[in-house]
């Protein structure tokens, strides 16, 4: 896929003065793919966002549109439809010239203007407002009429910027529903930022997680939950556990504490590693469970929050893992604080980082 | 408990001191003014009791006077369309600015308003009058004698250099008020700087731009003490004669007059274009 990108940043990089607020991003996109940038405050995605839009300057790299690089161009040459997360509509004209703006900066024929105009507010389904001001608008309707106005000039890239944070929270699933039928409808190559894994999750093709300005995974939703490249990805997504310890055997990962977790011998580099594991992963050992104890913890609290129970389990020595049980299934009551459980989980579930944060091979079971 | 005293009582209490203040130190000296400028002027007696409209019928009839309140406001307009077109880049500037000098630069505008009308008069003076810093490079590139004082271009300078801050500081806190992303937006739907600026900014500021030339066209009107200093006793704008026929003349009924031509002309003129800018801005 590297020849026919559609979208190929290369080695951009944004620094201000000293700080370097985003460094190297590589990234490839298909056309019609959304690619969904995701990463906690401050580190790098919306800056990302806003070098691809050309609101910043890059200070190295290229943006490469279709083998074209943009870098250089001002944004208004860029034809990017950028859609805000305060939407940024202008306040003192109606719907229909929001939506036109860029049509009329364009100059084309008025029955042009028109036809695309009567398209997009179809599209929408925001026929009936044509004439209203942003301020007499719902939230979400605003954002419908940002996004529309982002698609009437038929941008060569989407970019969203935390398109849905300033909606409801029941409102937020339908616009990013109707965002995604939009995008895909339209065929349009897209770039979006979130803080929200959710969010990311249901509007993504491919994620790119970032962190204090690098990229830290690019892949699926199924890669990024399923093989984390590194401690970062495993814990931001989906809140791994993340235990310290030390693989002293194939078989024995020991904690500081000196407690002891059995690791099934599919490890030979020895040394400090982190043991990445999901909460949702992990199970309390029962009698009749196949798999080996792994592991012998205290109860330190138990919420039952309906669809699981959230355990927090503490290590002896120190150390403390969070499990989550369905609730329901197995008819297992809720256990008490201070009860001494065993626990174990399924053969591939855990991943193990090297002190370099890298993840260490596996062999197969 | 306590017994909740009625809203409307308290609403009285607390506009009633500024309301008090407003009646005594305006609206009674205005209808003492207006009373005075149907009186009627003698000598000897300087004012006697009448009630005749020969102080307004004198001052419009008079090429002089028409004269001066024309050139009163023609200072005004060019003042306060210099002071939108010289201030609107530097309140952009310093609006959309997230430098940490920028408050140095608010400080900067608002420094000379520390320094009153007169002092800053006679500082133009030393620039400009004959000996001052103007005449010295005019010397040494070989001319000699050389003064710039006593012109509208003085009076136009003086009162540009007062009014300035009061714009830009207006324009600022209007301009911070439009968000950024808005600009982005016309950005990225492909409009170039100049068209952003017409089809977005311009539009966006232009209360401010109301609000700011209003006042500055305001002060402009009724400027005394630049007019006075550097306009000379040939240049004549309308305060400076107000304040000759009120306290050289004793001509207190043509001076009170003149007070209410000048208030009335300025009041017109300020709501026609307020009106003007809201349909405008409606408009849109």
């Amino acid at each position: 896929m590297s020849q026919d990108a559609y979208l190929r940043i290369e080695g951009l990089t944004k620094a201000y003065g000293a700080t370097t607020a985003v460094q190297d991003v590589n990234i490839e996109v298909s056309r019609g793919e959304m690619i969904v940038l995701l990463g906690p405050s401050g580190c790098g995605k919306t800056t990302t966002l806003r070098l691809v839009a050309g609101f910043v300057e890059a200070t190295r790299g290229r943006i490469l549109v279709e083998g074209e690089d943009y870098a250089a161009l001002p944004p208004y040459r860029r034809e990017m439809g950028m859609v805000f997360q305060s939407y940024a509509l202008f306040p003192h004209l109606t719907v229909a010239q929001n939506i036109t703006f860029g049509l009329r900066m364009r100059k084309l024929p008025k029955a042009e203007i028109a036809r695309r105009l009567d398209e997009v507010l179809e599209m929408v389904k925001l026929t009936p407002m044509a004439d209203r001001y942003p301020r007499q608008l719902s939230g979400g309707q605003q954002q419908r009429v940002a996004l529309s106005r982002a698609l009437a000039i038929r941008p060569k890239v989407l970019l969203l910027d935390e398109p849905l944070s300033n909606l409801d929270a029941n409102l937020r699933q339908s616009v990013a529903r109707e965002i995604r039928q939009l995008q895909k409808a339209a065929g349009l190559t897209a770039l979006m930022v979130t803080h929200d894994q959710d969010e990311a999750m249901t509007m993504a093709d491919r994620l790119v997680l970032m962190s204090e300005g690098k990229v830290q995974q690019i892949g699926s939703q199924e890669e990024l939950y399923e093989q984390p490249l590194n401690p970062f990805v495993a814990r931001f997504i989906g809140h791994s556990n993340l235990v310290a310890g030390e693989l002293v055997d194939a078989d024995t990962f020991r904690l500081p504490g000196g407690a002891v977790l059995k690791l099934a011998g599919r490890y030979t580099q020895r040394g400090p590693h982190t043991l990445a594991l999901r909460p949702e992963r992990v199970r309390l050992h029962g009698p009749a469970d196949d798999a080996p104890p792994r592991a012998t913890v205290q109860v330190e609290d138990a919420t039952y929050v309906g669809g699981h129970v959230d355990y927090l389990l503490g290590f002896a020595g120190g150390g403390s893992l969070a499990l989550h049980e369905p609730t329901g299934a197995s008819g297992s009551a809720r256990r008490a604080t201070g009860e001494t459980v065993t626990i174990t989980w399924d053969g591939l579930s855990e991943r193990l980082f090297g002190s370099d944060d890298a993840a260490v091979a596996a062999q197969a079971a | 408990m306590t017994k909740r005293r009625p809203e409307g009582l308290t609403a009285t209490l607390l506009i009633g001191p500024a309301t008090m203040v407003v009646l005594l130190s305006l609206v009674l000296p205005l209808a003492l003014l207006a009373r005075y400028s149907m009186n009627r002027y003698d000598r000897r007696t300087f004012m006697v009791e009448a009630f005749t409209p020969e102080n307004y019928l004198r001052f419009v009839t008079d090429p002089f006077y028409t004269g001066v309140l024309w050139t009163t406001f023609s200072i005004a307009i060019v003042t306060t369309l210099l002071c939108l077109i010289l201030g609107f880049p530097v309140a952009y500037k310093l609006a959309r600015s997230q430098s940490r000098w920028k408050s140095i630069g608010v400080l900067l505008v608002i420094l000379p308003l520390f320094i009153g009308s007169t002092v800053r008069a006679l500082g133009w003076m030393g620039v400009l009058g004959r000996g001052g810093i103007v005449d010295a490079i005019y010397g040494a590139l070989g001319g000699s004698g050389i003064s710039l004082l006593n012109s509208s271009f003085a009076v136009a300078l003086g009162i540009l250099s007062i009014n300035l801050p009061y714009m830009i500081l207006t324009l600022q806190s209007v301009i911070e008020g439009i968000d950024a992303r808005v600009e982005e937006a016309a950005d990225s739907l492909g409009a170039s700087p100049p068209r952003r600026f017409w089809h977005v900014v311009l539009p966006l500021a232009l209360p401010g731009i109301g609000t700011g030339g209003i006042l500055v066209f305001i002060l402009a009107m009724n400027a005394y003490a630049t007019p006075f200093l550097l306009g000379g006793a040939r240049f004549q704008m309308m305060a400076p004669m107000l304040y000759r026929e009120f306290a050289v003349n004793n001509n207190w009924p043509f001076a009170a007059a003149i007070a209410f031509i000048l208030m009335l002309t300025t009041l017109t003129l300020t709501a026609a274009s307020s009106l003007l800018v809201q349909r405008r801005y409606r408009a849109h």
